[in-house]
């Protein structure tokens, strides 16, 4: 049992339930006990006790569209097509598994240090990521990067078998979905197949989607239809699957989304810094669809700091459309949260009784979090969402299992991690020749 | 006071020829730089030598657009008008002196924790602002919120009282502009009269200028031009002038800030916040004005952390305009330091032998620069940018003196300014609601 008391609790329920000097239970993997003042009921001397004065409790944040990265910094500058073509794939066709678990752990570690629970990782090399998330503790959704075969990446056989060794592994912290990588290297079969397993399988979708206008040129002129379409008419969209990016809908593509309850993952910053443009959020949440948040890879955002997302998220819709009042900052805690665990049927995202035990514990004695006004819930949400950044993050809980106190690993050596990661940038460099 | 020598590190000089010193030196005597280079300096047997090792030294950033915040968190989704009216002008007209010295204090404590060394920081009550500069020890150019009398704001007299008190104060650390709050408070013989002190005063000017749509219809209905012409006309242009925001600049606008050598503070996520817009900086750095950057208020940003405006000040044209070719890493870093501290005529921005001392450390070996190639100047640059923010700040060094190291306060005690701070927001909140 994990008992954690004088905390400010933001609950993220339907109600928007705030308890100030509140107290948040788990034993074993689920919530047992939130609500004001100290817990009631009986704590075990073998209890945890977590004394979070001056802290906020709030539900960990959910990564919706991720993937595992080798590098950042190396190619700011160019478009996404290019991206992918001189780095992304080169670097993921190099991969061993090795490489492939010493990345992920990192990226991992790094999304626990900054407060995120659940990722939703797009890469390769399954297996090895699974282990990587078994060793970190995350709850992890992985999904390959399905193309035509043409292309040398990963296949729907691929996934199948990564589906039968890692499915459920972890404690059932880990799922695999089906991943495509996008739609100009597939095929209408290919993603009919790709549905096709996915409901053999029961399991979720996890796909690119409108990413850049080269990939609507590219899609209307190969396929007669924009990408949204292409996906719904091949079975691809429905309400276990999220669709990444959607950043040049039409207002047909909107609601196809909506008709399909399909999920969309937002990811300003990489679709900003990859010069992709400004997605269409404000109209995507009029027609009611379910919009998360993802950094996407740490080569096209550069970070893994979903505090830094929530801000971009808010501040540049404001911007492009000359509007203060856009996507509020209760609104973008709750994608970050609520929304993410929600798009992969999760019961995370909230603080309630019975909901997984994926919890983090911030510090708001800081520079950020001042002034900060007793008792006020909008503060508290304005500085999460404004003025916050990942470095108040002191505890991180997933499925009841702290991997993250006093704003360090508590199973693993940071440092050993880092130099892992580092070596491994200079193998695969070299194995691709870039060096 | 025996020397200190930054040791070790990768120096990133910010200097004309953009030298990076993989494993370089940066000795500092008093209040100025006196080596920098590659390897290991001589040293003299009283020198105070820190090791570097595995961070980078680089010169502390200037926020070009500043304001000292007593609140923030509230009022997040006005525009920009509705804000100041409900928000910005109740509190900075309920301030005390004791109010005024936290709030400066807990503001210039977040910034020299994200690496600024220099603020220009236009408020009220300077005297107490200059107070907390000097015990903090942050390097600050002070100007009024200077606006009409009826606005029941400050006046030029405050202003030019502000400069008697505490212009040169702490080795010269604190400067006093003239401050000008903005257009729509101000008319063209407020702006000619704010020119003539400055000139008077021989020091700089600091305005707001065509920060939202609503000023410049303002502008137009009231004097039948854009802000920017109304300033010219004024005189309030030139190099010894920094002009804010500078969102919907005309091509003429652009013109005659080029042709007066004016100085642009760019602030990215307070105008996007405020849903002013955003800013045509490609077009400003084509035409060749100096563009430095701000994070503008707490209220409206609402962190003072300019790692993360750097980002933003070059992300957002790309998403704007559909270009991942724009604001590359490199000149991002150099309008956080050079530029900044260029548009206020200062001996800072780059560490050469000669400069100020105004030196930040970073450390490196944290998820923000994993992976790094060791020396690549460029991995540096985009680490910076779009990695970091600033909690990567092991040091400040500010006129040759830690005023944080091992991210520790050096001069004031930290829980003391937040708690000082939240006491004075509160009081002045409670001054604003029954004033009201």
């Amino acid at each position: 049992m994990i008992v954690i008391e004088n905390a400010t609790v933001l609950t993220l329920n339907d109600a928007d339930d705030v308890h100030f000097g509140g107290h948040v239970v788990l034993v074993d993997n689920r919530i047992l006990s939130v609500g004001d003042g100290p817990f009631a009921g009986p704590v075990p001397a073998s209890a945890d006790r977590i004394d979070a004065t001056g802290m906020i409790v709030m539900p960990g944040l959910v990564d919706l569209h991720y993937h595992t990265a080798v590098g950042k910094g190396l190619y700011d500058h160019v478009a996404l097509r290019e991206s992918l073509e001189r780095f992304w794939y080169p670097s993921i066709r190099a991969l061993d598994a090795d490489l492939a678990y010493g990345f992920a752990l990192h990226g991992y570690a790094d999304s626990l240090l900054a407060g995120v629970t659940t990722v939703n990782d797009m890469y390769r090399r399954l297996p090895d990521l699974a282990r990587a998330a078994d060793a970190a503790g995350i709850r992890a959704v992985l999904s390959n990067d399905v193309a035509l075969a043409q292309h040398r990446l990963d296949q729907l056989s691929d996934v199948k078998e990564a589906f039968e060794s890692c499915h459920g592994s972890g404690d059932g912290r880990i799922e695999v979905f089906v991943g495509i990588e996008w739609l100009p290297l597939a095929s209408p079969e290919l993603l009919q197949e790709a549905a096709e397993l996915a409901r053999a399988l029961d399991t979720g979708v996890h796909v690119h989607l409108n990413e850049s206008l080269d990939e609507v040129e590219t899609v209307r002129r190969r396929f007669g239809a924009r990408p949204t379409e292409l996906a719904f008419h091949a079975g691809l969209l429905g309400p276990k699957t999220v669709a990444a990016h959607c950043v040049w809908l039409s207002d047909h593509e909107i609601d196809l989304m909506r008709q399909t309850a399909t999920s969309i993952s937002y990811n300003p910053i990489s679709n900003a810094k990859l010069g992709n443009g400004i997605a269409r959020v404000p109209d995507m949440i009029a027609a009611g669809i379910n919009v998360g948040l993802g950094h996407d890879a740490a080569e096209s955002s550069n970070t893994h700091d979903l505090f830094e997302i929530m801000k971009f998220a808010s501040l540049i819709q404001r911007a492009d459309r000359q509007n203060s009042m856009l996507i509020p900052a209760d609104q973008v805690v709750r994608m970050a949260t609520q929304n993410g665990g929600r798009a992969l049927g999760h019961e995370s995202g909230q603080l309630s009784p019975g909901q997984l035990a994926d919890v983090i514990i911030l510090h708001t004695e800081r520079a950020m979090f001042t002034p900060l006004l007793p008792g006020d819930k909008r503060h508290v949400y304005s500085h999460l969402a404004y003025a916050a950044n990942s470095s108040i993050v002191d505890t991180t809980i997933v499925d009841g299992r702290i991997l993250v106190r006093g704003g360090a690993l508590v199973e693993h050596d940071y440092q050993e991690l880092r130099q892992r990661a580092n070596e491994g940038l200079k193998i695969l460099m070299k194995r691709i020749d870039l060096c | 006071m025996s020397r200190i020598a930054l040791v070790g590190g990768t120096v990133m000089t910010m200097d004309d020829d953009a030298t990076v010193h993989a494993d370089g030196y940066v000795v500092i005597d008093g209040d100025s730089i006196v080596e920098v280079g590659s390897g290991t300096p001589a040293l003299r047997p009283d020198d105070e030598v820190v090791d570097t090792a595995d961070q980078i030294v680089m010169p502390g950033l200037v926020d070009l657009h500043y304001h000292t915040a007593i609140g923030k968190g509230f009022s997040d989704h006005l525009p920009l008008w509705e804000y100041l009216d409900t928000a910005w002008y109740p509190l900075i007209r309920n301030l005390d002196a004791d109010a005024a010295y936290w709030a400066a204090a807990a503001s210039y404590l977040e910034s020299i924790q994200c690496g600024v060394t220099t603020v220009n920081d236009m408020y009220r009550r300077l005297p107490d602002l200059a107070r907390a500069a000097q015990d903090i020890g942050i390097r600050a150019v002070l100007s009024n919120d200077v606006a009409l009398d009826e606005h029941n704001i400050d006046t030029l007299d405050d202003n030019r009282a502000a400069y008697q008190e505490v212009h040169g104060l702490a080795n010269g650390r604190v400067e006093v502009y003239v401050g000008i709050e903005w257009l729509p408070l101000a008319d063209p013989e407020l702006l000619q009269d704010a020119r003539a002190l400055a000139n008077e005063l021989g020091t700089g000017i600091h305005i707001h200028l065509n920060e939202s749509l609503t000023e410049v219809e303002d502008s137009k209905k009231r004097f039948g031009k854009r802000p920017t012409e109304v300033a010219y006309e004024a005189g309030i242009l030139g190099p010894d002038c920094v002009a804010a925001h500078c969102v919907w600049l005309s091509d003429r606008e652009i013109a005659l800030m080029r042709e007066t050598g004016t100085h642009i503070s760019h602030n990215p996520s307070s105008n996007a916040k405020l849903g002013n817009g955003i800013a045509r900086v490609p077009e400003m750095l084509a035409a060749g004005i100096n563009v430095g950057l701000g994070h503008d208020a707490a209220e409206c940003n609402n962190s003072r952390d300019l790692f993360e405006v750097m980002k933003f000040a070059s992300i957002i044209h790309r998403a704007n305009r559909v270009d991942s070719s724009l604001m590359p890493a490199p000149d991002v870093v150099r309008m956080a330091t050079r530029n900044g501290s260029a548009a206020l005529q200062h001996n800072t921005g780059q560490l050469t032998a000669g400069m100020k001392a105004d030196v930040i450390v970073l450390d490196t070996q944290n998820p923000m620069f994993t992976p790094l190639i060791h020396g690549d100047a460029n991995h540096i640059y985009s680490h910076i940018v779009y990695s970091a923010n600033g909690s990567c700040v092991n040091s400040t060094i500010i006129d040759g003196s830690f005023v944080m190291r091992d991210r520790k306060l050096t001069f004031m005690d930290e829980k003391e300014i937040v708690r000082k701070a939240n006491e004075g927001f509160q009081r002045v909140l409670k001054a604003v609601q029954a004033n009201s």
